[in-house]
């Protein structure tokens, strides 16, 4: 009772937005700003037609291409990681190539793979690498020095060693890549998926926004807006409950 | 936020000495730029041959800088580029102008910030780019359209750097400065800013680099002017060279302008490396 009492501040602004949300949505009727529930209606008629379910071709193409970014963001990371050399070297690199606008890629990708889901992927892969790679390169180097040691006393075998002592001990850091690399993973597919305008969330954007149906273009930003929130708040949780744990 | 935190690693300095040490350090310094040029020459290599075996779809690299070269010369290029730029050039100014007095407070009140910081928190988690529409159809084909999606992009960066920033200013400063009987104001001139300056630049590099992004975004997406516009023009006539001419264009833009930030950024801190 008392935690929720103490957000109080954050309660009162939300509430503040709604509020100026809605007596503006009345009153003055900006064609832009439809009132709240007319776009809930909106979104009821959108879930109950099934217009969601191509979210799901979105979320498989979310899914592949973190898998690649998990798999070739470890393998970079770790050499890196164990590589002074290699570190110093290419991770300025890393830093230049996150500095220039990789949105511009897209319709490149669009060129080469079409409106395939490569393409997608691709986007995906191009937004979530780099952050991933610089924040596991940290969090693998940050391995005490001591149970480096330690587990070395003992004999156990490398990969036992690395898996059962030296990556649990940096757990938070890897899952703070990792949610990085998802909120960044989001943005990639969605931006692929309005620019090219035919497949996913992003025909339903397009779509919406082509027609000026406003109501339903707030129900379709405002339902990717709520899932990247949540996932984002889903790896916080976990992520806080694992520096916990490694403590 | 973990956006902050990303750009700014923080490396152990070398150790330097004199004789043998110094030796040692320049040659691992020249093997560091081996090893750099050797990546890009590598990529750049790779770029080349798929291009020279594909040709429809990958414009080679030397194909792409002709072509660069010819856009600019036949006078494509630069008005583009000027009118991209028009969203950046008021957008980013109008970013850092709002945003960083918006972090220092969020950084230093702590009602504002339990109030206010969540959503500059929700804004860097969500695609920006999926509000881009709602924008375009409240503000028209405008520059103003194109200004703010610039501004929605920077800002949130900018500010919670800013709050960063000043959070961290060693609380036994600002007390010590107020024992000795420092008014609001001269504790802000003399401790709060000096001391955070360095952070807050770094915030202002980045909040540049998501500027640049969210120029190019509104152009890809539903604006087709500026360099945005040339890309959707040639995607659309299947001129590859062009397009790759000016995505590199673009490329190089993002490169420059934030690499200038960046030494600049150096410089500032130097300066101000006896304040730490």
């Amino acid at each position: 009772m008392r935690r929720a009492l103490a957000l109080w501040p954050q309660a009162l602004t939300a509430a503040a937005v709604f509020a100026a949300w809605e007596i503006v949505a009345s009153t003055s009727k900006p064609y832009w700003l439809p009132n709240i529930q007319r776009i809930a209606s909106s979104w009821w008629d959108l879930a109950s037609s099934g217009a969601f379910r191509v979210a799901t071709t979105s979320l498989e193409t979310l899914g592949i291409g973190l898998l690649a970014v998990f798999v070739l963001g470890g393998v970079v990371s770790a050499l890196l990681a164990n590589v002074r050399l290699l570190d110093d070297a290419l991770s300025p690199l890393i830093n230049a190539a996150m500095s220039t606008p990789l949105v511009a890629l897209v319709p490149v990708f669009v060129l080469i793979w079409g409106y395939s889901s490569t393409t997608r992927v691709v986007a995906v892969a191009s937004f979530a690498l780099f952050p991933l790679i610089l924040q596991w390169i940290v969090a693998l180097k940050g391995v005490p020095a001591d149970l480096r040691e330690m587990s070395h006393s003992f004999e156990a075998g490398r990969v036992r060693r690395v898996l059962t002592v030296e990556l649990p001990a940096v757990a938070p850091l890897l899952l703070n890549g990792a949610r990085l690399a998802v909120v960044q993973a989001i943005k990639g597919l969605v931006t692929a998926e309005m620019i090219i305008g035919v497949v996913g969330v992003g025909k339903l954007i397009v779509t919406a926004a082509d027609t000026f149906d406003m109501p339903q273009l707030y129900a379709v930003i405002l339902t990717i807006v709520a899932a990247s929130i949540l996932s984002y708040l889903v790896l916080s949780t976990v992520e806080g409950r694992a520096s916990r744990w490694a403590e | 936020m973990s956006e902050i935190a990303q750009d700014n690693v923080a490396r152990p300095g070398e150790r330097t000495g004199p004789g043998l040490v110094v030796r040692r350090l320049s040659r691992r310094t020249l093997a560091l730029w081996a090893i750099r040029l050797a990546t890009v020459a590598v990529l750049f290599a790779a770029w080349e041959i798929i291009g020279r075996r594909d040709g429809v779809f990958v414009a080679p690299f030397s194909t792409t800088f002709s072509h660069l070269i010819d856009l600019w010369r036949n006078g494509q290029l630069a008005p583009a580029m000027w009118r991209s730029n028009e969203s950046l050039l008021i957008g980013f100014p109008v970013s850092v102008v709002a945003g960083l007095p918006l972090g220092f407070l969020l950084g230093r009140v702590r009602v504002a910030d339990r109030g206010l910081s969540y959503f500059f928190d929700v804004a860097l988690v969500i695609p920006m780019i999926a509000v881009v529409p709602v924008i375009i159809v409240a503000l028209g084909l405008s520059l103003t359209a194109r200004v703010l999606v610039v501004v929605l992009f920077a800002l949130p960066i900018v500010a919670l750097n800013a709050r960063a920033a000043v959070r961290i200013v060693e609380q036994h400063l600002v007390e010590m400065s107020e024992a000795f009987g420092a008014s609001r104001r001269q504790v802000w001139q003399s401790v709060i800013v000096p001391s955070s300056f360095a952070p807050v630049f770094t915030g202002l590099r980045v909040g540049l680099a998501h500027a640049i992004s969210g120029m190019i975004v509104i152009e890809l997406t539903l604006i087709p002017a500026g360099l945005g516009g040339l890309i959707v023009q040639f995607r659309s006539e299947f001129a590859a060279s062009d397009l790759y001419a000016v995505t590199l264009m673009i490329l190089i833009e993002g490169l420059v302008l934030v690499g200038l930030a960046h030494a600049l950024e150096q410089v500032v801190a130097k300066r101000l490396g006896t304040v730490e």
